[in-house]
Formats: structure tokens, sequence, C-alpha cells
């Protein structure tokens, strides 16, 4: 690439950053993506600026009131109301917070955690290295759902339990994905030389590791996102998650369920946000995991 | 093949050994008193309760409760149930019949579908037909589980009425329960309405069966295309090709059996996906199986029926992925020296 900032022309390699971001505009639906994900995030963090109404607020005249495009809707209410005559934009809008906002909190500490012992345990050898795998090999086999609804079974279903839960669960990836991406490279040349060198194993893990399994982690990070997403609003939809008034989506979807004769709209709009923050995520992550992979090449 | 299998079983056994301790320890971490959530056995002056808590050692020290609880286990006294007083064991075998069926009917469908859309996929790579099946897959592969569940019962059985809502057969028709599974049931039975009846199961069973199916079939289509790309790069492909064999001789003789193999392998660990989705897929049909059972449970604070649904649950994808191992292990035994040389 050639740049005209100085009065020589000169060749400038682009920055891996530089390479990903270029690979990332190649493709319109990534960009797309990346805009829906992006609004998303916005009208989670203005919801009480954007919402016409609160998410509690019911309204006794308009109860069970279809969206505006139909016959019998009203254009105060643009998506209808629930059985409770509560407005399902501003439900859903609020419950972003719940369905995309604690479940990202839940990934980055599970991420911090989990990087934390994923790295310690890649460092190590023998007995314990292989204990570990082991043993991880066995906690991943059983779904997440099936060991966040155990622990809600413990604790009992509340906000907090589930926040615990989904925490809990998604660890174990973390330490999974980065001790195998630490094993792989541990054993490289320039680890060796950076030994040879007189690295502290601080410096090697930080500055000469790190920075080479950063691909991995980010794989790791939007799967355990969607993860999170999706199993928090399952336990919500089972009932066993944030409970009742909460806006959460899988709790919405759980309550349109009843009413799936009478009004069938109700759960148009909580199921289209939910697939929508999962596709754009997922789409995100597949590409990030493409345009990785054809760097190192 | 023999230290292969024996490490593996080795394996499994110390997995099985490390389940049982949690299921053991989740006793005393539920609410309420460990033998009425172990035993299923209430009221501490009764006499049913201190015979039992003789029976499992309950003062006594912890290893001496953790062997009667084992031993327990082993017999089939899985205790009973705190809401139907029935005894678990019993009732977790026609909820895992009826999950069964579910799965096995459910990853039959993804297979059966898959495995040509996939390889279809992949050999009209970057053409129109590839770049229809990765996108849906890809859609299909976000959708959550239980918001597919409603959209198909809203079409399928309110919207255009092809099946039912909910169940697994008409009640009118009284299948006595056998296995749990209910086409087997409907077989076993001897009433002279079976053929009405079995048509009645089908109507019930198809919706779910393709909701269970959907997911395994959009990771199985991934997987098969990118396996199926990665195996035409290779040598002895090209040497096929010189050789002048034509293109399904190849594609069958030559790709599919290579390609199989990394697939058997991923589909293992996305067991616990299907799983997953059954748990939720049993609730929103009301289908009888182990994971609405699990689900009710804690609603009810159930515990021993609980312990029944987890130990059930995780067994059966341990189990699976241990056959999966071994078969893998037997039909390319390239990858028991991998495993060995750790």
């Amino acid at each position: 690439m050639q740049t005209k900032s100085n009065i020589f022309y000169q060749f400038r390699a682009p920055s891996p950053r530089q390479l990903i971001w270029r690979q990332f505009n190649d493709n319109p639906i990534v960009v797309t993506a990346y805009y829906v994900l992006a609004i998303i995030m916005l009208a989670m963090l203005f919801a009480p600026i954007l919402a016409p109404y609160s998410p509690e607020q019911q309204f006794n005249d308009a109860i069970s009131l279809p969206p505006a495009w139909h016959p019998e809707g009203e254009m105060r209410f643009v998506f209808g109301t629930d059985d409770l005559g509560r407005d399902i934009l501003s439900r859903v809008l609020y419950g972003a917070r719940y369905s995309l906002g604690y479940p990202l909190l839940a990934t980055i500490i599970a991420a911090v955690i989990g990087i934390t012992i994923g790295a310690w345990a890649g460092m190590s050898r023998g007995v314990q290295s292989s204990t570990l795998t082991h043993f991880l090999d066995v906690v991943l086999s059983i779904p997440s759902l099936l060991l966040a609804l155990v622990i809600v079974a413990i604790l009992g279903p509340t906000l907090h339990t589930v926040m615990i839960a989904i925490t809990l669960v998604l660890i174990p990836q973390f330490i999974h994905s980065v001790h195998n991406a630490f094993y792989t490279e541990r054993s490289k040349e320039y680890v060796i030389a950076s030994k040879l060198n007189g690295c502290s194993r601080n410096y090697l893990l930080r500055r000469v590791i790190f920075p080479n399994i950063t691909s991995v982690v980010v794989i790791q990070f939007t799967y355990a996102l969607s993860t999170a997403i999706l199993d928090i609003a399952a336990l919500g939809f089972l009932g066993l998650g944030v409970q009742a008034p909460a806006p959460e989506w899988g709790t919405m979807l759980a309550r349109s369920m009843e009413h799936m004769y009478l009004s069938p709209w109700s759960m148009l709009l909580p199921g289209v946000a939910l697939f929508m923050t999962v596709l754009t995520i997922n789409i995100l992550g597949d590409s990030l995991h493409r345009a990785i992979q054809q760097q190192d090449r | 093949m023999f230290r292969y299998s024996l490490s593996r079983i080795l394996l499994f056994s110390i997995t099985l050994w490390l389940l049982s301790i949690f299921t053991f320890a989740l006793n005393y971490w539920y609410p309420g008193d460990p033998l009425t959530n172990m035993s299923g056995v209430v009221g501490e002056m009764t006499t049913a309760y201190q015979q039992e808590s003789i029976n499992r050692a309950m003062d006594s020290t912890i290893f001496r409760q953790y062997g009667q609880y084992i031993a327990h286990l082993v017999e089939g006294n899985w205790g009973i149930s705190l809401s139907t007083q029935e005894p678990v064991f019993t009732a977790m075998r026609h909820h895992l019949g009826a999950s069964l069926e579910l799965i096995i009917l459910g990853s039959a469908v993804a297979i059966v579908l898959g495995l040509p859309l996939g390889t279809y996929a992949a050999l009209r790579q970057r053409q129109w037909q590839d770049k229809l099946i990765m996108t849906l897959s890809l859609s299909t592969y976000s959708i959550p589980v239980f918001w597919f569940a409603q959209l198909a019962i809203l079409l399928f059985a309110i919207q255009l009425g092809w099946s039912p809502i909910a169940g697994q057969i008409h009640p009118l028709y009284a299948i006595e329960t056998q296995t749990g599974s209910i086409l087997l049931d409907i077989i076993l039975s001897d009433v002279e309405y079976r053929g009405a009846a079995f048509i009645n199961a089908l109507q019930h069973l198809w919706l779910p069966t393709l909701v269970v199916a959907l997911i395994p079939l959009t990771m199985l289509i991934r997987m098969i295309r990118s396996a199926v790309l990665d195996t035409l790069q290779l040598n002895h492909i090209k040497a096929a090709r010189v050789r002048g064999l034509s293109d399904t001789t190849i594609l069958f003789k030559h790709v599919l059996p290579t390609a199989i193999q990394p697939v058997l392998r991923e589909a293992g660990l996305q067991f616990s996906v299907l799983v997953t989705n059954i748990i939720i897929v049993e609730v929103v049909f009301n289908w009888p199986g182990l994971g609405g059972w699990l689900v009710k449970s804690i609603f009810e604070r159930d515990y021993p029926v609980l312990q029944g649904g987890l130990l059930c649950l995780a067994m059966l994808i341990l189990v699976a992925n241990f056959t999966i191992d071994l078969l893998h292990a037997w039909r390319y035994p390239q990858t028991r020296d991998v495993i060995d040389a750790d």
C-alpha cells in the first residue's frame, strides 16, 4: 500500500488490525451485522430515553392490543401490548439489559478468571496438566444449560444466582481453550528463544505468548457470549431465571406461549430481538475467525 | 486397540466416579435434610425415616455414607419422588424411553439430511447453492430453540392444523406405557386400533423431531462441508483423478470415507448440544421425557427426581461420547497412537 503522508513514496505493510478490518469491510453481510449489533448495544444503553413507556406500566384500556399495522392496532403501541397491557416495544428495549448486558458482564468476568487459570495451567506440566485436561473434558461434556439448572436448583431462581451460574458454567470453556492454545504455543521456537534469552515466566506469559493466542481468546469470547445469551434466555423461558416483572426476553417468550392463540404477536418482537443479537454475534465471530485464519497463512 | 480401550475405560470409570461424588455432594448443598434429598423419605420421627437412616449409615462417617449411596444407586434404589411417591428408577426408565425416541429420531433426520446437503455445498463451493446453504445454516444455528419451537407450533399446529400442539398421543388411545417410547409401546401393545394409534402418534411426533433435528443438522452441514473441502485438497484424491476415476467413484469411495473421520469426532461433542435442545423442546411440547421431568422437579423441589434426571442425562452424554471414541479408534487406527503418545 502506498501512502503519501511523506514526500517519499514508501511501502507500508498494514498492521494486523488493519488487515482484519479490511477483511471485515469486504463482506457486506459482516458490515451489516456490525452495525446491527452496534444499534442493539446503543438501544440497550439508551433504553430509558428511547422507550416510550416504563416497562412495567400497565394500560388498562389496551390489553392484548395487536401491533399498529393490524386494523385493531393503535399507533401509540407500535408493536402491541401484552396480556397485562404493557407496551411490548418498551419491554424489549429495557429487556436488552437482562438479555445482552448481563450475559456480557458474565462473559467478561468468566473470561478474566478463565484466561488466568488457563494460562497458569498451560505453563504447568505433567500430572497437574493432564489431570486438569481430563477433568475439564468431563465438565465440558455436560451441557452448560444442565449445569446452570443444577446451580439454580441449589441457590434458587433469582437474577444473582443466574449470573453466578452462567459465569461458573463459562469458566471451564475459557480454561480449556486457553490451556490448549498455550500448550501448542509453548513448544514453538520463538518461545524457546525468549526463554533462552532469560525472560521471566511472567514476561513470557504476557508479552511473548499471549499476543499470539488473541485469536483463540476472541473466538472463544464470541462463542461464550452467544452461549451466555441463549442460556440466560433459556433459563428465563423455563421460569428458572430472571423472575416475572423483569422484562427479560426469554421470560417474555414464556409468557407469550400461554397466549399463543389469542395474541401471537407478543412473541414476535422478543424472539426477533434475541435472534438478531445472537445471529450478529455469531456472524461477527465467524468472520473474525476467518480473517485471523487467513492472516496466519 | 486393547491399550486404547483400556485407557478409555479407565477414563470413563473415573468420570463416572467424579459424577457420583458430585451428585452425592449435591444432596448436602440443596436446602433441607440430606437424607430426605437423597431418598425421598420425609418426617424425622417416622419409622421409615429411621430405617432409611440406618440403611444409609447417616450417623456414620461421610465415607460410609458415600459407600451406602453408591450401593443404593447400583441396586437401582434411587429413592422415591417427593411429589408422586413413585420410585424414581422406574419412572426414569419411562422418561428415558421417551427422550431416547426423540434423540434417535432427531439425530437420524439430521444425518439423513445433513450428509448430502453438506457434501453438496462443498462440491458447489462459492457458488450460489453453497452460499444459500451456508447462510441458512448460520441463521438457523442462531435461532433460540424455544422460539423456533413456538414459531413451529404457531405455523404448523395452529395456523395449518397439521399436527396437535403438544403431547405424545391422544389420550383416547389408551396405550399402556412399557418402554416410554410411544412407537415401541404401540407395537408392543395388543389393542385392535393399533394402526390408528400409530398414525396419531406419528402426527404428534414429527414436529418435535424436526425442531430437535434442526440445530444438529446445521452443525453437521458446516462440519461436513469443511471436512469435504479439506479432503478434496489431499494427494490421494489427486491421484484418483489422475487414474481417471469418475467423479461419483471418487466422491463415494475416496472423499466421503476420509471426510467422515473428523466429523465423527466433532459430532460426539455436539451430542451435548442435542441434549440441551431436548430439555427445552420437551418442556415446550409437553413431551414426557427426561428434560421436562428434570425441569418440573426443580420447580417442585423434588430432589430425588432431580438427582435421577441429572444422573441419567449426564450418563447418557458420557456413554455416547465413550462409544463414539471407541468407534472412532476402531475405524481409524491412526488416532489410537496419538492418544497413546500423551
